[in-house]
């Protein structure tokens, strides 16, 4: 027993960035900050991650979905910052009506599966590029304005987000 | 100070809806699909993300922001899959459009 | 008549425009595009709705509309990308 609330008790510290972010959903969708509220919503969450955890995944939650609060925070804000640049990009092409559309092989530097998912939906989410396909760490993205054939490939890639990426795939090789 | 801050969120709103605006024109500009969702649906998701932006500074800091920043979190992770299964499947069943490299 | 009843009107004259790609799209992912295109207006007229009626349920048909077309779009990429075998 003494054991078992041990090991429960080390599964909340663990995955606490993702008790909070449930904690803070469920109070948006209440519409109301009361302590009931509040207290219902911790213990909802701390419910739904340690059963996830003991019957649905194997391994820990924490290691396999959740990139960090600080890291997620300072992603999403360069994220929207390139969408808008690209966007803007892309409105001459609009105007006149040109487009010369390739697919594009490239490989990226990163090795972690989810990692490389995030940086492909990223990739499809800004305006001129589009992930067709993905194969261990090589991207076939669709582009807009492709570069010319002696150019490096790798320019349809964000390489800002690539970065932020890599430098927390740096912290998680000495963790795990 | 308020009647300043409505009309910035306005001013967001409005170069959103012209973002809106100019991804509907694209699908109609372009011959090809390929250059069609590519232009298209991504400008209209800097439309989207705009104009959401502009109501959330229109509204201030309350639950009603709370919950428009939710929809937005929702509409940013499941765009890029809804695009990228059509996408996918419209190369896996074989529309090409030059020659890949 | 104010601003935001204006930007509704103007989304819902958008979205008809998706819907005349749904209908004359030569191939079956041009209708998807405007499935997608035609969802996400729809998205921004709910919230709309929501701040001019001054209610914040309509948020809720938000969400529940973004997570319906995400599926439905899913599903039928994948019937065509199968060949009718999901």
């Amino acid at each position: 027993m003494k054991t078992y609330m041990n090991a429960l008790w080390e599964d909340i510290v663990d995955n606490k960035e993702v008790i909070i972010l449930l904690s803070l959903v469920w109070l948006i969708l209440f519409e109301q900050f009361t302590i009931g509220v509040a207290l219902s919503g911790v213990l909802m969450s701390i419910l739904v991650v340690v059963f996830t955890d003991r019957f649905l995944l194997k391994g820990n939650y924490e290691h396999s979905y959740m990139i960090g609060l600080g890291t997620l925070a300072k992603y999403v804000f360069r994220l929207i910052i390139e969408i808008f640049l690209a966007g803007i990009d892309v409105i001459p092409n609009i105007i006149s009506g040109q487009a010369d559309v390739q697919i594009i092989t490239c490989q990226t530097k990163l090795t972690d599966e989810l990692l490389i998912d995030i940086l492909a939906n990223s990739i499809t989410l800004t305006p001129g590029t589009v992930t067709v396909e993905k194969k261990g760490s090589t991207l076939q993205v669709l582009a807009l304005n492709a570069p010319g054939v002696d150019d490096d490939p790798r320019v349809v890639i964000p390489l800002k987000l690539e970065d932020i990426l890599l430098r927390y795939e740096e912290t998680l090789d000495g963790k795990a | 100070m308020t009647q300043v801050v409505e009309w910035i969120a306005n001013i967001v709103i409005i170069i959103g809806l012209i973002f809106m605006a100019l991804g509907v024109f694209g699908i109609f500009r372009f011959k090809d699909y390929f250059s069609r969702i590519l232009v298209a649906a991504k400008v209209d998701t800097v439309g989207f993300i705009t104009i959401m932006f502009g109501l959330m500074i229109k509204h201030g800091f309350d639950f009603f922001s709370g919950k428009i920043i939710l929809v937005l979190a929702l509409y940013l992770i499941t765009n890029p899959i809804a695009t990228h299964a059509i996408t996918r499947s419209a190369h896996l069943s074989g529309y090409r459009i030059k020659k890949e490299r | 008549m104010d601003f935001d009843s204006i930007v509704l009107a103007i989304i819902a004259g958008l979205s008809v425009f998706g819907l005349v790609r749904v209908l004359d799209g030569p191939t079956v992912w041009d209708r998807m595009l405007g499935f997608a295109l035609f969802s996400s207006k729809v998205i921004v007229a709910a919230v709309l709705i929501g701040i001019i009626i001054n209610r914040t349920y309509m948020i809720d048909v938000a969400i529940i509309y973004g997570v319906l077309g995400f599926i439905g779009t899913i599903m039928i990429a994948r019937f065509v990308e199968r060949k009718g075998d999901v």
